[in-house]
């Protein structure tokens, strides 16, 4: 018992731990991003050696003492409260928009199963049977703190802000479950660390189960385009372009943040770059094998076409497991910022067009096609 | 009378286009390019990093003034208020006082341009009949906290200083014969 106890909290402080300081990085890697793929430079003033007129002699760490910079203005900045409006709800919104998306942390496996000092455990701090549904669950509390944010805050444009994310976030929930349902068909569970295991199993007499003798069953490959309509989905839900209408910066101000200001705005910002974490995580677990290294598996390496295998030892095999779904998901939150730098902003019909007319009728076919194929196989 | 209008013609799209995907990763294709080079070369930036990189100046730029001073290093100024008169700002202030030497005559004692009144016109450089003050030093005026540090004195102005060996007051030797 104690054991257990011991071990969920060193797993929460380190999946917490991690999202919270690669959110932090991603909004400074962000910035310096869209420089690169902009032609631009981007932020690299903020230095610890000061003055040194030499560019080259300052040490600023690729501009990510920027990171530092910001999180100490945003906190000494004047709290400004609203004068009118409600202060206890606009207070209390931020909040709400920012923790419900930690939930979602417990239920990712970020790694397989690890022995240390003698104990061993796998890495997922819960592991609930219902699985993803807790985080759609979870997601869509999220927007209740948008929508409070826009309502309390007594101004137009945070208003439209909020109603603009509601109806944009409801209309995706629905997508971003449907999208998803050929998943669970083909692994049949809704439990996280069950989809993964069934991405990358051995067949009962031991040998690797791929398809066509070399790709693992990773979604990816199965689903290619329930991948296509979830990265959609995935991204609408987390409000950046091209579906960030709710803060369209040219229309509404910063939508339905408008009034707020120092931590309070931060914590707005912040929330959605650990929203980008998340679903970098869950798209990991779901597309990309989770915590799998190609073709290793619990014994150790077995490669296609005979080329071998090599055995090694099971905690190691953990810590690597752990080590390629950090790295995963690292990539993939690359990969959204590449999408958010790249697409301009939709406009707010094109984005409900695009879910109930375009993205839902294609789920529900890929639904049908897989069901079909897998009653066929 | 029928309204003749433009025909505009649709654009047509592709089924690549319609599809939305194949486009939107052929996007990411350029951005991811420009990505890397940028990130390892600065293949395509063009940005200077101010304070420290500067681009220099062309040799007509009409920069912060100085004051220039003869061969012994005196100021060659004579205190023939040109300068002041030509000025369109008015922000040349000069007070003249005697040297006592019959050539010379005259020197400034107080010698103040107010810098942010001045328009950078040049009209003063061109008024100097003794080559006294000039324009090149290929700095613009820098920033200060305060109004009255952009009023330049005789000390700020000779900071930059260079000897002119202009011929004070036109051929030596015409003076002398006469
Ligand atoms: S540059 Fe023009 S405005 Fe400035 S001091 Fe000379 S004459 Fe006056
Ligand atoms: S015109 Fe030349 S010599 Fe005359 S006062 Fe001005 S700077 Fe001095």
């Amino acid at each position: 018992m104690v054991e257990l106890i011991i071990w969920t909290i060193v797993k929460i402080l380190f999946i917490l731990g991690f999202t919270m300081t690669l959110a932090g990085v991603l909004t400074v890697v962000d910035r310096r991003e869209s420089s690169m793929i902009q032609d631009r430079i981007g932020p690299n003033r903020a230095n610890l050696s000061g003055d040194v007129w030499d560019l080259s002699k300052r040490w600023r760490f690729l501009g990510l003492l920027h990171l530092l910079a910001d999180g100490i203005k945003m906190i000494f900045k004047e709290d400004y409260s609203i004068k009118s409006g409600n202060r206890w709800i606009h207070t209390f919104a931020p909040v709400l928009a920012f923790f419900p998306g930690l939930v979602i942390l417990s239920i990712i496996p970020f790694g397989g199963n690890v022995t240390l000092f003698e104990s061993s455990t796998n890495l997922q701090i819960a592991s609930f049977n219902s699985g993803i549904l807790l985080a759609f669950a979870f997601s869509s509390i999220a927007v209740y703190g948008i929508t409070l944010a826009g309502w309390s805050s007594n101004n137009k444009f945070s208003l439209l802000g909020g109603v603009r994310a509601t109806s944009q976030m409801i209309s995706y929930e629905v997508v971003l479950g449907l999208t998803l349902m050929g998943i669970f068909m083909i692994y049949g569970t809704l439990e996280l660390n069950a989809i993964v295991q069934g991405q990358q199993a051995l067949k009962a007499d031991g040998t690797p189960d791929l398809i066509f003798g070399f790709l693992p069953k990773w979604g990816i490959f199965l689903q290619p385009l329930a991948m296509l309509l979830y990265v959609a989905a995935a991204t609408a839900e987390t409000k950046r372009a091209p579906f960030d209408v709710p803060e369209a910066e040219s229309e509404l101000v910063s939508g339905f943040f408008t009034e707020y200001g120092s931590m309070k705005m931060g914590m707005f910002l912040f929330a959605e770059y650990a929203e980008v974490v998340i679903f970098s995580m869950i798209f990991t677990t779901l597309f990309l094998g989770g915590y799998h290294v190609p073709y290793l598996y619990d014994s150790g390496f077995i490669f296609p076409f005979n080329w071998g295998t090599v055995s090694m030892n099971p905690t190691l095999i953990g810590f690597i497991q752990m080590f390629m779904f950090l790295l995963k998901t690292l990539i993939v939150a690359w990969g959204h910022l590449v999408i958010r730098w790249t697409l301009p902003r939709f406009r707010y019909d094109q984005i409900l067009k695009l879910g109930w007319k375009m993205i839902l009728p294609l789920a529900l076919a890929n639904i049908v096609v897989t069901a079909i194929i897998l009653s066929i196989i | 009378m029928a309204k003749k209008g433009i025909v505009v013609s649709k654009h047509k799209y592709t089924l690549s286009e319609k599809l939305y995907y194949p486009e939107i990763f052929k996007g990411m294709g350029v951005s991811i390019r420009h990505f890397f080079a940028n990130i390892f070369k600065k293949k395509y930036t063009v940005t200077l990093q101010y304070p420290e990189q500067k681009e220099s100046y062309t040799e007509r730029f009409r920069g912060k003034h100085r004051l220039m001073t003869r061969e012994d290093g005196s100021l060659r100024c004579v205190a023939c208020m040109m300068c002041a008169t030509a000025c369109p700002a008015e922000c040349i202030y000069i007070e003249a006082e005697d040297v006592g030497d019959s050539l010379v005559e005259k020197r400034a004692k107080l010698f103040v341009i107010d810098e942010l009144r001045c328009i950078f016109c040049g009209l003063c450089v061109e008024a100097c009949p003794t080559d006294a003050i000039r324009m090149d030093t290929g700095e613009h005026v820098e920033p200060e906290y305060t109004r009255e540090a952009f009023i330049y004195d005789k000390k700020k102005l000779l900071q930059k200083t260079g000897r002119s060996v202009a011929i004070q007051g036109g051929d030596s030797d015409y003076i002398h014969k006469n």
